[in-house]
């Protein structure tokens, strides 16, 4: 079973170094990455459930680990995502969110790499100041200019970009061919998915990155 | 599977009346004030070419909380988009939030949402336009720039006085449009199929 399968991830990076090499971007643009917001640049889940505790201290709130799937208050019982959906849609939470452990160092270091780092992200529509949270969350924790490269959408597949990094486990919207490889970062809800995997800690992001950008600029 | 024919619609000027909502806010803001009627400026980017108190009125009214919520619709905007979605093509907004409003993209979405559900989910909030990609995009702006030098969307001008010099196909009225995207879509979709 090993050597099958040592093979397949082989063909698989292979494969991603051969898309970025035809990026349509490529000799027009530096590596741009598109950056999700929830997950990878803020520690939503983690916040989330804090939350969701600090509010309701009598209530058995699951650890963030502990969910196996995308669409996690499905999963809940009811009065736990109730507590959750109440959380999430109050407003000023986008505000104050707590940053991913690592994403700071690895967006600068991207920056000194002289790569674009693009906030690629969709607002809640539940949240009534979610989407101007986020560009103040953005503007506090970041700078103005790096909130000005913003982009809130409720469908990233119309994005441009060489490589998107973000934890959903498959990104669809009505572009059935997106020009961006989905560089996945790691949840338990997305361990189905398939393409280069960032660590939750951001600790291996040069290492899965680097190659892509060198095939994409070469 | 090729991508559906996509046109991008800015927001501002082309379906929200914009102006004609600043300058009534600031009109409202500082009634002694005298605030030139919307439709006579000539430059995109006027501010700096206003005199002041009429500047300092009209920034005020720009960055003041709530007012993308107030915009009237402009004429013919929603049954052409209608038209077009019936026809198959696929709509997006695609709108700058303003930078220094502080409620604006809230604001944006939730105007959007009151006029369809359909389209506030199909909105996208960005300050660099030449990311999105798209057949067509129709904007009023002059020049749209950003960091990608190749933009894949095909611009359509929507007409205004501070866009005169702009050179491209040119939309006056929305009801002109569908005619408009005809040939740049049987073009796309020649070439797709």
């Amino acid at each position: 079973m090993t050597g099958p399968a040592v093979l397949t991830r082989a063909a698989s990076e292979a494969a991603w170094l051969e898309r970025m090499r035809n990026h349509p971007m490529r000799g027009l643009m530096p590596f741009t990455v598109l950056m999700d917001m929830d997950g990878p640049t803020t520690h939503w889940y983690r916040y989330i459930v804090d939350e969701t505790k600090r509010r309701n201290p009598g209530l058995h709130v699951h650890e963030p680990h502990e969910h196996t799937s995308w669409k996690m208050l499905s999963e809940l019982p009811a009065d736990e995502a109730a507590a959750m959906n109440e959380v999430m849609s109050s407003p000023g939470l986008y505000r104050t969110m707590t940053a991913t452990p690592g994403a700071k160092e690895a967006i600068a270091g991207m920056l000194e790499l002289g790569w674009l780092v693009r906030f690629c992200s969709t607002a809640s529509l539940d949240n009534p100041t979610c989407a101007s949270d986020k560009l103040v969350w953005l503007e506090e924790e970041y700078s103005r200019d790096l909130a000005k490269t913003a982009i809130l959408t409720g469908d990233k597949t119309f994005a441009l970009g060489h490589v998107i990094v973000d934890d959903k486990d498959k990104i669809t919207g009505d572009n059935p061919n997106p020009v961006w490889l989905h560089t996945v970062f790691d949840a338990p809800y997305n361990q189905g998915a398939q393409g280069p995997r960032i660590a939750a800690d951001w600790s291996n992001w040069y290492e899965v990155l680097g190659p892509l950008a060198e095939a994409a600029t070469a | 599977m090729s991508i559906p024919f996509t046109v991008l619609l800015d927001i501002d000027k082309p379906i929200a009346m914009w102006e004609e909502g600043v300058v009534d806010l600031a009109r409202e803001m500082h009634p002694d004030v005298e605030v030139a009627d919307a439709g006579t400026r000539e430059v995109y980017d006027f501010l700096p070419v206003t005199p002041e108190p009429e500047r300092s009125s009209l920034l005020a009214a720009m960055n003041a909380p709530g007012l993308y919520r107030g915009f009237q619709v402009v004429e013919h905007a929603l049954e052409t988009i209608d038209l077009l979605l019936s026809d198959g093509v696929n709509v997006k907004l695609c709108s700058t939030p303003s930078p220094t409003n502080p409620t604006c993209a809230s604001d944006k979405y939730w105007w959007v949402g009151e006029l369809s559900r359909e389209l506030v989910k199909r909105t996208t909030l960005t300050f660099d336009k030449t990311m999105c990609m798209g057949h067509v995009l129709v904007d009023d702006k002059d020049v749209i720039t950003g960091d990608n030098p190749n933009p894949m969307w095909e611009r359509i001008i929507y007409d205004a006085p501070y866009n005169q010099h702009a050179t491209g196909l040119r939309l006056y009225d929305w009801r002109d449009l569908p005619a408009m995207l005809e040939p740049i879509r049987f073009s796309y979709e020649r070439r797709a199929a």
